[in-house]
């Protein structure tokens, strides 16, 4: 199944380090990093297995002796509704910015994020969608805000009741994306379940992002 | 890496996660990101302790998921094996944290360590006996745990998710003090930049 992209390397941003004594960095705390495996011999649950079967294989062992065959199906069902679901999103983000282009530049970098996860769970996929409209001042406005007071609406155009229910309507979505995505990661292998609970939170944080907007 | 080690590191993340709140919360410029600090900060000593509780609860199981009796105490000091660092007495900072944009760019970068490992946990959960658990019950135990779950999950299936919930939560507030959106929470650091 079409993985994250290749992973480059796994370091991590030093956060901390323990004064005293040894050094404990973020990278240690998240020693959980490298492509550990649990201890069995195909029970991989992470690094970047792709189509090759046997994480397939091994997951439905572990999930009680289904065929691999139902593993790869229930692993392409998951890819599918997550894919669908991501380009639900893009072409709802696409309708609002083309009915309020005032609301675009705040919008924009949601809509790119749904880009992006629909790239890690089909690499390409993106290139085939219509191109958005590009926001004349960048995606400045969610951006700009960093270490402004959280998700303030400051900055966000004055709100209508349009804009309201353009808003809503898309925490609605990005609100049953998250929940949708927490409901598919039984019985796939780590690595994708890995993905999709990171798209499912990326959602979750938009549903916030909206919410502060209206 | 075992589930227990994934747990370890959780915790470890968690205790640092405490430490960075208490130092970087008084940076902060409004009363209103102040608050909003300290109720992360409270988020994260309850998501310690239930933390604690699942790892004490797997670490008397060895790999064995536990029944659905999850009955023990969160008081971390089951007998296992796998016992969890206790926390430093201090850390060092990455960068000093001198004000307001100081303070929020290590609080984003908490939570983004903090989400890379819930991520390990829906990972490891996955291959340990996973989907033994009937979706329905995983469902009506999540949803009872809201986002901070403080009983123990009764099994990979329901740990899986509770680890998931989690990592939402951690990326609801990673956006809120980085002020941006992040596409993927908890793999920053796995996937290379755009």
């Amino acid at each position: 199944m079409p993985e994250s992209p290749p992973v480059a390397g796994f370091s991590r941003r030093e956060v901390l380090r323990l004064l005293a004594g040894s050094v404990v960095s973020i990278g240690a705390l998240a020693g959980c990093r490298p492509s550990a495996r649990t201890g069995q011999s195909s029970r991989s649950t992470q690094g970047g297995t792709s189509a090759d079967g046997s994480m397939a294989t091994s997951a439905v062992r572990a999930a009680g002796g289904k065929s691999a065959a139902a593993a790869d199906e229930r692993r392409d069902a998951v890819v599918g509704r997550a894919a669908a679901n991501e380009r639900a999103l893009i072409a709802a983000y696409d309708d609002a910015m083309a009915h309020f282009p005032e609301l675009l530049a705040n919008l924009k970098p949601l809509r790119d994020d749904h880009a992006r996860h629909l790239d890690g769970l089909v690499p390409g996929a993106s290139q085939s969608l219509t191109p958005s409209p590009t926001p004349a001042p960048s995606s400045a406005a969610i951006t700009a805000t960093a270490s402004r007071p959280a998700l303030s609406s400051s900055g966000a155009p004055a709100s209508s009741p349009a804009h309201a229910n353009a808003l809503a309507h898309l925490e609605g979505l990005e609100h049953a994306a998250a929940a949708a995505r927490l409901d598919d990661l039984a019985g796939v292998p780590g690595s994708l379940a890995r993905l999709v609970a990171s798209i499912g939170a990326c959602e979750a944080a938009h549903e916030t992002f909206l919410k502060a907007m209206t | 890496m075992t589930l227990a080690t994934a747990l370890s590191a959780v915790v470890d993340a968690e205790n640092a996660a405490i430490y960075g709140y208490s130092v970087a919360g008084p940076r902060l410029d409004t009363a209103a990101r102040r608050t909003a600090a300290r109720s992360d900060y409270e988020v994260h000593r309850a998501q310690l302790l239930a933390v604690r509780g699942w790892l004490a609860q797997r670490s008397e199981g060895t790999d064995q998921p536990k029944g659905s009796d999850g009955t023990e105490g969160p008081d971390g000091t089951g007998s296992g094996s796998a016992v969890a660092a206790p926390p430093a007495a201090v850390y060092s900072l990455p960068a000093p944290v001198t004000d307001d944009a100081t303070a929020a760019a290590l609080l984003a970068q908490l939570e983004e360590a903090t989400a890379a490992c819930y991520a390990d946990i829906v990972a490891v959960a996955a291959g340990v006996t996973a989907a033994t658990t009937a979706p329905a019950a995983a469902t009506a135990s999540a949803l009872a745990g809201a986002s901070v779950s403080m009983t123990a999950p009764p099994n990979p299936g329901t740990l899986q998710r509770a680890a998931a919930l989690a990592l939402q939560s951690a990326a609801v507030r990673e956006a809120r003090w980085r002020g941006a959106s992040v596409p993927f929470p908890g793999l920053v650091d796995r996937l290379p930049q755009p």
